[in-house]
């Protein structure tokens, strides 16, 4: 029954009128062109561009994380030479922030400590970092690092599944499109670090597997 | 679901002679009076009442087709100011400089509010958009509040490769250049925090009005193109939507908004979240919409006096109510959705009386989802899913049947029941570090699929179907990390249907990242889409059932090139070829006339995609994509209906006031599309602004959009069920939208 009707309809010929759905009128084409024009020099014409210019977003937001980190986690006194000693941010492998970031970062200071900031191999000494960030490249590296740092109060912060949950303290999660952080607080304990509640009720908390 | 039935209506073939009759007499007389009639343009009388901006000349059919130079001029002059706009590097938009604060001055709730892009649904792990192994876009309940979209539809309608068709009832989705109108979805899998809405008859994804989850409660929607059945249950034939609602965590107490917009329509809701200390996650919501629809709908095939000349009074109307629950404790996680539409039908479809209100379809689905989630330790990662779903369908069609010496009104009850439930389980473990396996198997219980239709008064039945089915499936995935930035991936999946046997799919992809820059991916994946139990088992008389159908496969390959530039631009370039065999299609049997579906079609589609996108931490988006795709039909000669050739898509949102105010728009660009006897529906730019303000007073979100802005006129081809060749859609229409956080 449905092929009887169209084939009706085709015989009906010229359908002709319909082809004037196919043209949208130019004035209105002119119209939108010139509202997207005026929309683009309107908003050309103002302002200045962010000072952030890294391709993705995702480091930089990190950095920051690890930047605001440091305001809520006390590290013990003894971990510093003197009062006006750095806070050593120790990045290993491969370093994915920014460098334009990084020295703003050594502009600020935490709790009047200058910030220095510091590359370094997984096989170096990260014993004198109060703050190790493992990239997810190094990811095969963070048993060992974790392990070398059993005894020292350094804050390890990862990228990574399961790291929260296999001997680091700090995690960064992707959940919903936005970064979050898993933090295990008992590794924090075992390294004489405290954690401020604010953070700890903004973190998921995570206990160590097996 | 309702439609399926629809071929079916009314099977006595006395009935279909007399119907012919009818229909022979709208069709003819419209096209007798065409010539007189051209200067008739008002095909949707729409109640903002702007008959009067269309002068003769702009319908004049002989203006009508655009020449090549016009249409190459618009697109050029498309493609320059988006350019403009997005490449216009240092001095981007309207920001002040303190209105951009330093990265590092961010505090950390802030921090947390920014978006990264990462995905969930492509292989079930969380993780970044370049490393899942299927061509992906996100779109985040951010884009949604600032963009003003309404439904499901709408967010669809704005993704790369993806176009939306409405006739008045249901919405359907075209991906990639397929979209057979009266196809109702089920070659899409939609899934909601991972469970499957599709249901258990049809296998329709719901998607507009009938999608029952409000929109408001989306936390994002990830879309993936082509087959991802190596982990997902059968019919991802061409893609994958997987939705992730909020968690009680992303509500703050008590939420309520309320919509009002063109047509009649108003909506509400009302909403509680909260995560309590002893870990319990709460969010309950409800809510409802109610909208008139159109006043009066112009269909010039049914132009002639027995027919109210061809207009359809108060037909349009459109009505849902939805509950929502997410409950989360510990590992265990519990969602309950419902949500009931129930549509007027305008358009006379399936033969039914033209301009009578009883025609509608109701469509109710709900279900229960209980998932458990558990770190085992050593790396073992455990996922089990428990559920119950449910869906009615009840259309009610209005038949006149004077002409054969019946009742002059009769009204025909189709229906739909499905109820089934299922388990899946699936386990993962990173293995020796360069390992992530994850095995799983799902098993669900069709216990219900009945199919119905009879006729009320007198009781005539035509079709009384009980059913039922099981499948059960296996399915492992290994992702192996070959080198620090080269992953393979590999997955294999088998099905066992009750209805037709066992299919095995494989699926392969490898991605190259370099330095984080650069991504490649080669993409291969096979999949298969099982009848469903309309397309095997609805019969009655003028329609066959065919319980030897078998499931159509698919094989698709594809090139993903994903770059990052500086600036913050990301542009990502595919390519793809999927040919497909033994599509599931309607045929009509020459010797009697009867409609029935037959694994006949064999085509390709292959085409190609480009895509920009510009996202700056501090809140501006612009995206511009193209899509050339083309669809080729290798054992007929018809062209593929429905399918436009180019497809683009636009949108920008900047904050006019940082944090607090942002003017979005966005737009969709269709080429031509063939229709079902061989005309053109034509080519359309439909642009949509929205003005969205959030904490300019505490706790308030206003929003105004403004739809159609140009008021453009543009139709979608009509199905096989309707005498329409072309429907019309919506003209220019608003809606205002304010919300606020107790």
């Amino acid at each position: 029954m449905v092929t009887n009707r169209r084939r009706e309809r085709q015989d009906g010929k010229s359908d002709g009128g319909w082809h004037f759905l196919a043209r949208f009128d130019s004035r209105r084409v002119r119209r939108a062109s010139f509202l997207i024009m005026a929309c683009w020099l309107f908003l050309n014409g103002s302002a200045r561009a962010p000072s952030q210019d890294a391709d993705t977003v995702e480091y930089p937001v990190k950095l920051a994380f690890l930047y605001n980190f440091t305001k809520f986690v006390e590290w013990p006194a003894s971990s510093f030479r003197d009062a006006g000693a750095p806070l050593a941010l120790c990045i290993v492998g491969e370093d994915p922030f920014s460098s334009e970031l990084e020295s703003e970062l050594r502009s600020r200071t935490v709790r009047s400590r200058p910030v220095s900031i510091i590359r370094l191999r997984s096989t170096d000494n990260l014993s004198t970092c109060h703050i190790v960030f493992i990239p997810v490249m190094e990811k095969h590296q963070a048993a060992r690092i974790v392990r070398g740092l059993k005894e020292s109060s350094t804050l390890t912060v990862g990228e990574f599944a399961g790291f929260a949950a296999q001997g680091g303290i700090i995690n960064f999660v992707v959940e919903g499109n936005r970064l979050r952080f898993e933090v295990n607080t008992f590794n924090a304990e075992r390294a004489g670090l405290k954690i401020s509640s604010k953070l700890l009720n903004l973190a998921e908390i995570v206990p160590n597997s097996n | 679901m309702a439609s399926g039935i629809g071929f079916s209506r009314k099977r006595n073939v006395e009935m279909m002679i007399h119907r012919a009759a009818r229909w022979r007499l709208r069709i003819e007389q419209p096209s007798v009076q065409r010539q007189q009639q051209d200067h008739r343009v008002c095909f949707i009388r729409s109640d903002s009442g702007n008959a009067e901006n269309r002068s003769p000349k702009w319908v004049s059919p002989d203006l009508a087709r655009p020449s090549v130079g016009e249409v190459v001029q618009r697109a050029l002059l498309g493609v320059m100011v988006w350019l403009l706009l997005l490449t216009n590097p240092a001095r981007a938009l309207a920001q002040n400089e303190q209105d951009t604060p330093n990265l590092l001055d961010t505090d950390i709730e802030d921090l947390m509010k920014i978006e990264i892009d990462s995905v969930y649904g492509a292989s079930k792990f969380k993780q970044k958009i370049t490393e899942a192994p299927a061509s992906v876009t996100i779109i985040t309940a951010e884009e949604i509040q600032k963009h003003g979209y309404r439904t499901l539809a709408d967010i669809l309608r704005n993704v790369r490769d993806f176009y939306i068709t409405y006739d008045r009832n249901y919405s359907y989705v075209g991906v990639r250049g397929y979209g057979p109108p009266g196809d109702y979805n089920s070659r899409v899998a939609l899934l909601v925090d991972g469970h499957r809405l599709n249901d258990n008859i049809f296998d329709q994804a719901l998607l507009g009005t009938e999608f029952p989850i409000d929109v408001d409660l989306i936390d994002r929607v990830e879309v993936i193109r082509g087959p991802n059945s190596s982990l997902y249950v059968a019919s991802a034939f061409l893609g994958v939507i997987n939705i992730i609602t909020k968690r009680g965590r992303d509500a703050k107490k008590v939420s309520v908004a309320a919509q009002m917009a063109s047509y009649g329509t108003y909506q509400g809701r009302v909403s509680y979240g909260s995560k309590f200390k002893n870990g319990l996650e709460l969010l309950l919501s409800g809510s409802f919409y109610d909208s008139h629809g159109q006043d009066r709908l112009f269909f010039k095939e049914f132009d002639n006096p027995a027919t109210n000349q061809g207009v359809v009074v108060n037909a349009d109307d459109d009505e849902f109510h939805q509950l929502f629950a997410n409950a989360s404790w510990g590992s265990f996680t519990l969602h309950g959705v419902f949500g009931s539409r129930d549509k007027g039908i305008p358009t006379a479809s399936f033969g039914t009386v033209f301009n009578d209100t009883g025609t509608r379809t109701i469509d109710a689905r709900g279900y229960l989802d209980l998932q458990y989630d558990r770190d085992l330790g050593r790396g073992w990662h455990l996922t089990s899913r428990t559920y119950y779903d449910q869906y009615n369908y009840d259309g009610t069609y209005v038949y006149d049947y004077s002409d054969s010496g019946g009742p002059s009104r009769v009204l025909n009850q189709d229906s739909a029941r499905g109820k089934w439930w299922g388990e899946e389980v699936t386990l993962s473990k990173q293995l020796f570090q360069r390992h992530r396996l994850s095995v799983g198997s799902e098993y669900r219980d069709n216990f219900q699929q009945d199919q119905e239709n009879y006729d009320l008064l007198p009781f005539t039945p035509y079709l009384s179907d009980h059913r039922s089915s099981n499948i059960f499936s296996l399915y492992a995935q290994d992702e192996i990390r070959l080198h620090r930035n080269l992953v393979l991936n590999l997955g294999l999946r088998h099905d066992h249907y009750s209805t037709f046997g066992g299919t095995t799919n494989p699926r392969a992809a490898l991605i190259y990242n370099l330095r984080e820059k650069t991504t490649l991916k080669v993409l291969y994946g096979q999949s298969f889409r099982a009848p469903n139990m309309y397309e095997l088992y609805y019969s009655a008389p003028g329609n066959e059932a065919n319980p030897s159908l078998r499931p159509e496969s698919v094989k698709t390959t594809e090139l993903v090139w994903e770059q990052y530039f500086p600036h913050h631009f990301r542009m990502t370039v595919s390519g793809f070829y999927y040919p497909i065999h033994g599509l599931i299609g309607e045929r009509v049997d020459p010797a009697n006339g009867n409609s029935f579906f037959a694994n006949s079609g064999i085509l390709d589609i292959r085409g190609l995609g480009i895509a920009l996108r510009r996202r700056l931490p501090w809140g501006l988006e612009g995206a511009a994509s193209y899509t050339f795709q083309n669809i080729n039909y290798m054992n007929t000669q018809t062209p593929a209906v429905n399918s436009p050739k180019h497809l683009g898509h636009a949108s920008f949102s900047v904050p006019l006031i940082s944090q607090k105010l942002f003017a979005s728009m966005d737009l969709q660009y269709l080429s031509k599309r063939t229709t079902l006897v061989g005309n053109y529906a034509g080519a359309y730019v439909v642009p949509n602004i929205t003005l969205f303000s959030r904490n300019m007073l505490t706790g308030w979100e206003v929003s105004a959009s403004l739809y159609n802005v140009f008021d453009q006129r543009f139709g979608d081809p009509g199905s096989n069920a309707h005498v329409q060749d072309i429907l019309l859609q919506n003209g220019r229409n608003f809606r205002i939208k304010v919300g606020y956080r107790f």
